[in-house]
This record gives structure tokens, C-alpha cells and sequence, in this order.
């Protein structure tokens, strides 16, 4: 059960509701996917028994005595003649007004349902390894999507980790990578961000009282928006979407309302005013001498005779812990946070350091231009490229990425190859054998190379 | 002799005629409205295609092959009878384009696999909490407007708009286990 982009659309469809661009992109996936017209074709008939149920059941209490609403449905094959439904429609017009009244009373219980909804938010979407404690002190490290949550911190102890969370009111909060994230909402939501980053599609909340996101470094007050927050342990970076943010700086109280397509930093040293979001670029290129924050692996410092590395440390797979993968990790940022776009002809150049030959496995993560999740993909060199104890330089293709295998049981709601998505952060690693010393200096992409090399012939 | 007029006889035939293809009609309606529901973006539009295609089909009743697959039938008439309601459209986001409409019509589910899915969903609809239950048949009934709901709940349209899409995700959930349980068993 997913609460897909795909399933908004067909319901936004469904009722009358779709925006042209929605359309467009709902028609677009259902000409590319056999499994998204099967989907589509679920809901209409979903919509269809919902309401042929529906009618017979609201034109029977019409027609019976006040009070008596205990009954079911009969079953649509027992259901009424076609004639007697005919005779029934000139009632519709009246009963739908009462239903009217009688649902939006319904969904206030349904919201309201004192005991018996203790849970805050529930899981929509998951993968890699994360652990979840909860405000009894609870662990679980299984989550699977639909688990019920009752408050407590996320933990996302790989950078291949991934947890989208859906609170009751429909806001959503996604952490991807190493993110710790705790979260609460006793009628008003209140997350705290340790590390990492997160992004937010927050419904309008309930008047004074926005939900509130605590870093290190600043506080977020949020009334209804789309966003996206990394916080380190000296600065927070708010990118916003859609809608405003206001942002607390801690360290000397200074606020300032954040508005769409804008981002800021809150940090002691810089200044605190709203910076417009910049255009993506397609190249980018790893600077491991500025240090490890937000990085997963050991990092070794820049020294006469070497540069800085990043060398995989083990990792067990909560899915699959037969198995230790030698992993490192690191988030994709820019100095000025313009976000990195990938092109189908994009490579990505890895050069490090082997003690032993071994397979190199590489990752991406992936972001749609609104800041959601866009999957993670994987490639892989073979070790027969490499060469004990010397130095590497990989080279992996975008066309040759695919799905990774952790998130393809929601392959129909992710694109199928990462071209024109937005690089938020990538990982290697080494399988089996034992540790071979992966180590890396440096990660390169190159945009377009084709159309650089035919440039330059020009 | 108990001889019967002639008109009397006409009379009695065309009462035949009328209830076999009413019976029929009844038995499948419902898969009209589905696959018309997957086509045409208002109730309103399926309705209206609902009854014409009824009326096209009485009126070539006489051509119906006692024996063919009626179901088949009934819905190749509604088919054309969409595609005139949706030439009459005006070109909004709710209409597909010809390649989607096309992919859509024939591809549309096999009547077995309707069948099942259909049952399973009356009884995973009867298994949801009442209030649930309640909130989504009430939402679905006609002459509901969802968005006029949403806003007298109270709560915002986009919150009001997840629930039900939640609901409806649990039912379908509901539906896709019932119908792995129903295979392996």
C-alpha cells in the first residue's frame, strides 16, 4: 500500500481535480506503463463499486424508517432491479444533501477518534537500513510501509537509507541518507533534525500552531508549504519550494520568512537573507578536503604526499545480514547549493585506491526537481579492471545505472532511469571476500561528454 | 383450442424480448459503468453513456447473437457511445489524449478478473472499520461534490483529499491480499 504519485494523479483524475501539468504526467505514465494502466483501471473500478454500493445503501435508508442505519449493503450481485434504481434516482438529489451533512461530520470523527487512532503518522515508504525508537524506548529495525508510529526518532544509518513518514492530517517528511530525525505531534508537530536532511510536503496546519523544526542551528516554524532542511552540527540549509518558511536563527534570534525558490543558510558566520534557488548544473566534482560532515566511511585528511580519502568501513544489511558490504558515502552539494542535474550522457568518474581487486559498486540517489525521492541507482566495474595495492579510475555511465534492487518493489512510481533528476548524494562499495581496502579521492561527473568533445572539435 | 390472437401473441413476445434483455442488461451494468468509469471524468458523463448505450443496445437487441458474450457486446456499443461523449468535450485536463484513450480501451480488464475483483472488494468494503466505511461510501454517493466535503470538514482540502486516498489504498490493499490468499489456497 503506497500513497504514490502515480495514485494522486488517478485520484485528482478521478475527481475532477487534476491540473494540466498532473494530466499530462498521469497520461505520460500510463502510455509508458503496462503496471500504471492496471493501476489506473483498479481505482476506476474502485470509484465505480465504492459508488454503486454507496447509492444502494443511502437510497435504502432513505426509503426505510428514521434510525434504522445498522444494515449492510446487499451484495451488488443481489442488488436492486435497474427499474427500481431508476424509480430511486429522483431521491439522490435529496439524500446526497443529508450525506453531505452526515460525511463531514464522519470524517471529524474519523479525524478526531479519541483512543482509537493512537498512532501520530504511519510509513509510506522505506528502504536501507534504519532504525526507529520510540517514545517508550522501543527499537525496531524491520520498518515496513504502512507501520503505524507513534512519535520517537528515525534513524538512517546508511547513506543508501530512505524513510518517508505520512502524518495524520497528510504532511509529509522524507530523510534520506544519515539522518536522525525525532518527531512528535500532540496537537502540534515538533521535529527535531540531529543530522542530515530532510524533506517536507506540509499541509496547511491548524491555526498558531505550525509545525516547528528544531536543528543545532535554527528553528523552522512551518504554517503549510514544500521544503527541503540539511543541518550539519554548525549550519542549517533551508531550500524552499512552495509556500514560506520562517527560520529562527539561534545563535542570535534573527528571523527571517523564507519564501519559494529561495533557500538560506543559518549559520553564526553567514548572512541570514534569502538567497534565490539557482539553476542546476550538470557538472560537479568532490572536494574531501573540506571534511567528512554528512559523510559515511573513514575520512583521512589532505597531507604533503597524499590527498584526502574516504575509505569504506563495513556495513551489515538489515535486509540481508549474511552479507558485509565495505561501504562509503557522501552527499552531492555545491558550495553555492545549486542543485547538480544529471544528463542521459553523463558519466561519473571514481578514482581512489584498491588493496585487493574486487568488484567496485557504485550508487546514486535521486531527486525530481520538486525535491521529492526519485530512486536510487546502481552500476558496477568488474575487479578484473583493477589492481591490488594501486590506485583506480573508474568510469561509470548513466546509461548504465539501473534501479536498485531495494527500492524496486516501488518501481512503478520511480522513473526507470536517473536521466534529467537531480543528484542529492552517492555511495560505493565492495561485496564479499572480505575488506578490500576501498578507498576514494575523488568523484567526478561530467556532463554531456559527447556534445563537450564535439564542442571542442568546433 | 385455446388460440391466442395475434397481437395478444406479439405482446407476450415482446414482453419476453424486453425481460431477457432487461436481465441481462442487470447482469452486466456494472462492468459497463467500470470500464466507462476508467474512460469518461465525470459521473455525470458515464451516467449519461451508461443509459445511451442501454437505449442503443435495446434498439439493436434484434441483432444481439442469443449465445455471443452480451457482455462483449453491451460494451463494444458503450465504447463508441464514449467516444462521441468525448468528441463532444471541450479539450480540458480531464480529457486523454487519442494514444492514452486507445491504450486504455483495449486493455481494459477481462470480465473473469473484473468478477473477482469486484467480490473482493464488497467484502473487504464490509470488513473496514464503520466510520471508515461510512466516510468513503458517503464521499462516493452521487451527487456528493468531494471538494465541498473536504472544506466543510474543516480540515484543509489536500488533508481531507490524503484520507480518503489512504482508504482507498486500504481497501485495494485488502483486495490484492484476499485475492493472493483466494490463489494459494
Amino acid at each position: 500500500m503506497t500513497h504514490s504519485e502515480l495514485e494522486r494523479w488517478i485520484a485528482a483524475w478521478l475527481e475532477g481535480r487534476i491540473t494540466s501539468a498532473e494530466s499530462d504526467a498521469l497520461q505520460q505514465r500510463l502510455r509508458e506503463s503496462p503496471e500504471a494502466r492496471e493501476t489506473f483501471r483498479k481505482f476506476a473500478q474502485l470509484d465505480a463499486v465504492i459508488r454503486e454500493v454507496a447509492d444502494t445503501e443511502i437510497s435504502r435508508r432513505a426509503l426505510v424508517a428514521p434510525g434504522s442505519t445498522g444494515e449492510q449493503s446487499p451484495s451488488l450481485t443481489q442488488r436492486k432491479p435497474v427499474a427500481s434504481a431508476i424509480r430511486l434516482m429522483s431521491l439522490r438529489g435529496i439524500v446526497a444533501v443529508a450525506a453531505m451533512i452526515v460525511v463531514a461530520l464522519s470524517v471529524n470523527l474519523l479525524f478526531q477518534r479519541p483512543g482509537s487512532e493512537p498512532h501520530i503518522a504511519r510509513i509510506v515508504g522505506v528502504s536501507g537500513s534504519l532504525v526507529w525508537t520510540g517514545d517508550g524506548g522501543q527499537i525496531d529495525r524491520e520498518l515496513r510501509i504502512g507501520t503505524k508510529l507513534s512519535g520517537g526518532t528515525i534513524e538512517g544509518i546508511a547513506p543508501d537509507s530512505w524513510f518517508e513518514l505520512e502524518f495524520n492530517d497528510g504532511s509529509t517528511v522524507m530523510i534520506s541518507g544519515n539522518a536522525m530525525l525525532t518527531f512528535s505531534d500532540a496537537g502540534q508537530k515538533e521535529l527535531r533534525l540531529k543530522e542530515g536532511m530532510i524533506s517536507a510536503s506540509v499541509v496547511p496546519q491548524p491555526q498558531g500552531k505550525p509545525m516547528r523544526i528544531h536543528t543545532r542551528s535554527a528553528l523552522l516554524e512551518v504554517l503549510g508549504t514544500r521544503f527541503q532542511v540539511e543541518t550539519s552540527l554548525s549550519s542549517t540549509t533551508l531550500s524552499v519550494r512552495e509556500g514560506n518558511v520562517r527560520v529562527v536563527r539561534l545563535s542570535d534570534g534573527n528571523t527571517v520568512d523564507v519564501p519559494a525558490r529561495h533557500r538560506v543558510v543559518a549559520a553564526p558566520d553567514r548572512d541570514l537573507s534569502p538567497v534565490r534557488t539557482l539553476e542546476p548544473v550538470t557538472s560537479w566534482t568532490s572536494d574531501l578536503r573540506l571534511g567528512s560532515e554528512c559523510m559515511y566511511g573513514k575520512w583521512s585528511p589532505q597531507i604533503e604526499s597524499r590527498a584526502a580519502t574516504l575509505a569504506a568501513i563495513p556495513f551489515v544489511p538489515q535486509e540481508n545480514k549474511s552479507v558485509t558490504l565495505y561501504l562509503l558515502g557522501l552527499p552531492v552539494r555545491r558550495a553555492d547549493n545549486s542543485p547538480t542535474i544529471v544528463k542521459p550522457s553523463s558519466r561519473f568518474v571514481l578514482r581512489g585506491r584498491l588493496a585487493i581487486a574486487a568488484d567496485i559498486y557504485f550508487g546514486i540517489q535521486m531527486a525530481h526537481p520538486n525535491g521529492e525521492f526519485a530512486g536510487k541507482f546502481i552500476t558496477r566495474q568488474p575487479a578484473s579492471l583493477f589492481h591490488d595495492n594501486s590506485d583506480f579510475e573508474a568510469e561509470f555511465r548513466l546509461e548504465e545505472f539501473v534501479l536498485d534492487p531495494c527500492v524496486r518493489d516501488r518501481k512503478d512510481e520511480l522513473p526507470a532511469q536517473p536521466d534529467d533528476l537531480f543528484l542529492t548524494g552517492l555511495w560505493s562499495f565492495t561485496h564479499s571476500g572480505g575488506p578490500h581496502g576501498l578507498e576514494i579521492t575523488q568523484v567526478e561527473l561530467i556532463p554531456d561528454a559527447l556534445n563537450q568533445q564535439s564542442a571542442g572539435a568546433r | 383450442m385455446d388460440e391466442q390472437p395475434a397481437d395478444n401473441r406479439s405482446t407476450s413476445r415482446d414482453d419476453k424480448r424486453y425481460e431477457d434483455f432487461m436481465r441481462l442488461l442487470l447482469e452486466h451494468e456494472s462492468r459497463v459503468r467500470s470500464f466507462l468509469r476508467g474512460l469518461l471524468p465525470t459521473w455525470q458523463d458515464v451516467e449519461e453513456v451508461t443509459q445511451e448505450a442501454s437505449l442503443v443496445a435495446w434498439r439493436k437487441f434484434g441483432e444481439f447473437e442469443a449465445g455471443t458474450s452480451f457482455g462483449g457486446w453491451l460494451l463494444t456499443i458503450a465504447r463508441f457511445e464514449a467516444l462521441k461523449c468525448r468528441r463532444r468535450a471541450a479539450r480540458t485536463p480531464l480529457v486523454f489524449a487519442d494514444d492514452v484513450w486507445d491504450l486504455l480501451v483495449d486493455e481494459s480488464a477481462a470480465e473473469d478478473v473484473q468478477q473477482i475483483r469486484r467480490r473482493h472488494l464488497e467484502g473487504c468494503l464490509q470488513k473496514m472499520e464503520p466510520d471508515q466505511r461510512s466516510v468513503l461510501l458517503q464521499v462516493h454517493a452521487a451527487g456528493v461534490v468531494m471538494r465541498d466535503v473536504a472544506l466543510q470538514s474543516g480540515r484543509s482540502e489536500q488533508a481531507f483529499y490524503k484520507v480518503i486516498q489512504r482508504l482507498r489504498a486500504m481497501l485495494l490493499d485488502c483486495v490484492s491480499k484476499a485475492i493472493a490468499a483466494e490463489g494459494t489456497a
